[in-house]
């Protein structure tokens, strides 16, 4: 019975030095040293095992306060485990102790995570200074550049993107993004396919080609895209509603109309498809089931002027006049412009 | 010979040809029905019948088509009774049935009279199938023979043009709802020419139902004669309309032209003297005898229809006398300092064309006119076009669009002062038979349905970057001005009452319009184009005038002011708020606007010469209680020393201030303060 004592005592440290439970947390052998739990979290680092990770760069970090490289590690794992306040704690630290361009560049993306755009822009600019030949840093200047719409500069960044990694796919799409808002809807195009010549997989760069196309006024190239987007991505909602503005524009509201239902299959809750399925009933002349539509929009987003504004174009032509001008009103305060102008024009307000 | 006249001569020549003769195909002949002799000879006899009708004029062709269709159920292979029935439906208001009976014709014998072609083409015109219509149009030109030609050539043009307008127009069809204006105004007979009053609240009309004045038809068209019928709008419903009979209406023709925007005076046709515009007048409940208009209005032509300016002061009016650009054209006439019409000025070629213009509708805006013309870019006959008038000139005609207009006749359109609702005169399914009267609802500019979709989407974030669709901008487009209505009434009886209304520009210093209340009603309507600072005087005798100022600003849309009017004896403690007296801000100088107001006050106190007022001024709430009683004192002494400087004597006149103790309205809102600073005009003793 002692034997067997012993051989279960020397298992149970075996599963220990192993470092997994039954349930795959890990265990800490006790007072093992600070750079030897590091090393262990750099093993589930590896593995996408965040949670683990993170125990034991807490332990090393416990037991070393000024570990900096535990704290970058650990940083890491809670920006990919989506702790990003604690991540951004951790890369200052880092930044505070033995500032480095990596440093600034995860405090940025973690910033970027918890929407504090301004001062990500800052730390990707500082990790540019720091270390100019990283191309994600410039792309990801690029993108902040594009959101805050300064497209042109948005560009350049794109393209330093490029120069420094010339298969950049991400780079390329979003570089034809920021050119389409300056209308430069050719060059979009050639960066677009650009992108989509790197990796053939990118269902939303065909979903863009398609976007661009159906600007253009080139509906059938448009629902060429989006068919390629929807066969890369068979539950792409997104493509099954946009494939149906196409359709919607170029005036075929009952094909219009099937896209708009497959992308509120896929996505009961998507608040544009319920908006446009409620547009294509209405060309449709079905206005009662089309102001369904509206309403499930609104109830899904109670500030989606656009849902206000369209349900009020549907309740004029059913000559209810009182519900119109409340629709359009609504849609006025939540800054429609052209609901003012009716409100206007039409309503005497 | 103008090309009309050789054109109708051809016409009638042919028709009466082809009317009076066979030609070929299967022929009424006994060889082409051996067993079947009794009926053929019925069928002729049919025939022979229908052509007498026909004969007798064009109102009696639908006649004439019931003893052809006889005929043609008997040989419904026949060239010429085809083409018979088919002139007959062009000339009826069945004119889409005309089609297949000149395409049956044209089947049979493409030969079968020279104008087929060319009636084909109009049938399928009128049907709105511009397409067919064109090909026939091309067809009729590529066959015709050379004299054809010179007469029809530069008409085919015209029509291929119309046809291609129609396209455009059928392609662009703007939003509106139509509805038929229901059977207490509609008849079974032809009801036509509707003109409403400026808040849509009467609605006058003529139409030709059996219960005209006289009880007599026409033996033109063997109709009844035309009458004029008024209907009143209750709680939104129209009232059953009503022939108000004599002296409005006579035994002949009388015909709606003009409707003033106040529902008190009206423009009426009367086809004496080649035909002429008469004006009547609304006195309580009872129209007064008709008027002719003067020789500047009148001539020995033919003077068809006229319309009133908002002030009363203009006539645009529609004449087909010589030295216009041809056929009728619109003149405009005003108002000399006596009353008088001048001597009126044709509105020019960006209006008048070198066809017919016609059903002149002026709106109570005062620069919107709507017309019909045969001209412009007219989709065929009368189209219905509206112009602006604005910094000195028309703007060119805009074709008001289908489905009001149509390939047929459209004349006689009248709109509401809120320019959301017009009235005119059309032949549609389920209508009550003719004619009906039917009401257009505008929706307003195309509002186009948005969509929201995903595009641009960046490749690094997990959820896309939403974007949206960029609206098109709508551009505003209801009426600019105000309406101010409502009821006149003795304060101490509360009785409704006649009473003289002025309106002036208050900036300019002069009187624009004026115009009487009803004396039965106490109603009055006024229309008021934006852009203006509006003083308005109310006066009758006995009594205190009233005043009231209304500052319409020149992107005002349209907006109906309700303001009952309670009319002030003159006797002691009687009180009126002037108005129309402006100081300057934080001032006591009169501005020169109030010049009006304060001549007001001067003929009542000239009127009443033992009459002694009080004049007060009254502030707001904001600033010290010192400061604001020393400028309301100076204020009230300012309109007192301004009437003893015209004369009045000193005695009579006492200036006071009340600063901000006697408020009438909250000092919360601008609206409230605009009413707390005031000044007040009462009578102390007389």
């Amino acid at each position: 019975m002692k034997n067997k004592n012993f051989w279960i005592f020397i298992l149970l440290i075996i599963s220990c030095t192993s470092l997994y439970s039954q349930k795959d947390e890990v265990i800490i052998t006790p007072n093992i040293s600070a750079e030897n739990a590091y090393n262990q979290a750099l093993f589930y680092l590896e593995k996408q095992q965040y949670q683990n990770a993170i125990k034991l760069l807490d332990y090393a970090i416990n037991k070393n306060p000024s570990f900096v490289k535990a704290y970058y590690n650990r940083g890491i794992a809670r920006f990919q485990n989506n702790d990003y306040i604690g991540a951004i704690a951790d890369f200052t630290r880092v930044i505070d102790k033995e500032p480095s361009a990596t440093a600034y560049f995860y405090r940025g993306q973690a910033k970027i995570a918890v929407n504090d755009i301004d001062a990500a822009l800052l730390d990707f600019l500082k990790s540019a200074e720091k270390d100019p030949s990283i191309a994600e840093v410039h792309y990801n200047i690029g993108v902040i550049k594009f959101e805050q719409q300064k497209y042109e500069e948005a560009i350049k960044s794109f393209d330093t993107a490029i120069n420094l990694k010339p298969d950049y796919a991400y780079a390329y799409n979003d570089r034809g993004s920021a050119k389409r808002q300056l209308n430069q809807l050719d060059e979009a195009i050639e960066d677009y396919i650009k992108a989509v010549k790197i990796n053939p997989n990118m269902a939303f760069t065909f979903n863009n080609l398609g976007s661009i196309k159906k600007q253009q006024g080139k509906y059938e190239e448009a629902i060429s895209f989006y068919n390629k987007a929807i066969d890369l991505k068979p539950d792409y909602y997104i493509a099954y509603n946009n494939r149906g503005s196409a359709k919607f524009d170029s005036g075929n509201y009952t094909e219009a109309l099937a896209d708009f239902n497959e992308a509120i299959r896929i996505k009961p809750d998507y608040v544009f498809a319920y908006n446009n399925r409620g547009n294509a009933k209405y060309k449709l002349n079905m206005y009662n089931e089309s102001i369904e539509d509206y309403t499930r929009a609104i109830q899904l987003d109670a500030n989606y002027g656009f849902a206000y504004m369209n349900r009020g174009i549907v309740k004029e032509q059913l000559r209810d006049e009182t519900g119109a001008c409340e629709d359009w009103q609504k849609a006025a305060e939540l800054g429609i412009e052209n609901a003012k102008v009716v409100l206007k024009d039409q309503c005497n307000k | 010979m103008n090309a009309n006249l050789i054109k109708i001569i051809i016409c009638v020549f042919l028709s009466g040809f082809f009317l009076l003769s066979y030609g070929q195909n299967i022929e009424f002949k006994k060889s082409n029905f051996p067993d079947r002799k009794k009926e053929l000879k019925i069928a002729i006899k049919n025939i022979k019948k229908g052509d007498d009708v026909y004969k007798m004029g064009r109102g009696l062709y639908e006649n004439a088509i019931d003893f052809y269709l006889k005929a043609n159920s008997f040989n419904p292979n026949n060239a010429q009774l085809n083409y018979k029935i088919g002139f007959c439906y062009l000339n009826t208001i069945q004119k889409n049935k005309a089609i297949f009976y000149f395409e049956t014709a044209h089947k049979l014998d493409s030969t079968v009279a020279p104008d087929i072609k060319y009636l084909l083409a109009q049938a399928y015109q009128l049907n709105m199938q511009f397409d067919e219509a064109i090909s026939y149009y091309n067809k009729f030109r590529s066959t015709a023979s050379p004299s054809m030609l010179t007469v029809y050539n530069k008409e085919i043009d015209k029509k291929i043009n119309e046809c291609q307008t129609g396209k455009l127009l059928l392609a662009n069809l703007i939003k509106v709802f139509i509805d038929n204006a229901g059977d207490a105004i509609n008849s079974s007979y032809s009801d036509h020419s509707p003109i409403i009053n400026a808040d849509e609240s009467s609605l006058i009309f003529t139409s030709r139902r059996s219960d005209v004045t006289g009880g007599k038809k026409d033996p033109a068209d063997n109709s009844y004669y035309e009458d004029i019928y008024i209907a009143h709008k209750i709680n939104d419903v129209w009232g059953l309309a009503k022939n108000p009979g004599k002296p409005l209406n006579t035994d002949l023709h009388d015909a709606t032209v003009g409707f003033s925007p106040d529902g008190q005076s009206l423009y009426i046709y009367r086809g004496n003297n080649g035909g002429d515009i008469y004006q009547c007048k609304l006195d309580g409940d009872k129209w007064t005898k008709p008027v002719r208009l003067s020789n500047n209005i009148n001539t020995k032509y033919h003077e068809t229809s006229a319309s009133f300016s908002y002030d009363n002061k203009k006539i645009y009016f529609v004449s087909d006398k010589t030295g216009g650009y041809g056929g009728s054209d619109i003149y405009v006439s005003e108002k000399d300092e006596h009353g008088e019409w001048k001597s009126p000025i044709n509105l020019g070629p960006v209006i008048n064309t070198p066809y017919d213009e016609e059903g002149v509708f002026m709106h109570p805006d005062g620069k919107t006119l709507y017309f019909s013309s045969k001209g412009h870019n007219t989709m065929g006959g009368y189209d219905i076009f509206k112009s602006v008038y604005e910094n000195g000139k028309w703007s060119t005609p805009e074709n008001i669009g289908y489905p009001i207009n149509t390939p047929d006749d459209d004349v006689f359109f009248s709109m509401s002062a809120s320019g959301k609702h017009g009235y005119y005169a059309s032949t549609k399914k389920n209508g009550y038979g003719g004619l009906d009267i039917y009401s257009v609802t505008f929706l307003g500019q195309p509002k186009p349905v948005v969509i929201n979709t995903e595009d641009n989407l960046i490749a690094s974030k997990t959820e896309p970057v939403k974007t949206v669709v960029i609206q098109e901008k709508i551009i505003p487009q209801s009426s600019q001005l105000a309406l101010l209505k409502g009821t006149i009434t003795d304060k101490k009886n509360n009785m409704p009452m006649k009473a003289k209304i002025e309106v002036y520009d208050v900036d300019e210093g002069t009187v624009i319009a004026d115009f009487e209340s009803n004396s039965l009603t106490g109603k009055y309507l006024i229309s008021l184009p934006s852009g203006k600072n509006y003083g308005v005087t109310v006066k009758a005798d006995g009594y205190l005038f009233h005043s009231e100022n209304f500052n319409i600003p020149p992107d005002a849309s349209f907006t109906e002011i309700i303001k009952d009017i309670s009319m002030q004896p003159v006797e002691v403690g009687s009180n009126i708020i002037l108005k129309n007296i402006f100081f300057d801000y934080n001032k006591y100088d009169l501005r020169p606007q109030s010049k009006i107001e304060l001549e007001n006050i001067y003929s009542i106190l000239t009127a009443y010469p033992s009459m002694v007022i009080e004049i007060s001024g009254h502030t707001d709430s904001f600033g010290s209680d010192a400061y604001n009683q020393t400028l309301s004192e100076k204020r009230a002494q300012a309109v007192v020393d301004y009437l003893i400087n015209k004369g009045i004597d000193k005695n009579r006149l006492v200036a006071k201030g009340f600063g901000k103790t006697k408020n009438i309205a909250t000092n919360e809102t601008e609206e409230g303060r605009q009413l707390n600073r005031r000044t007040e005009f009462k009578i102390l003793s007389n």
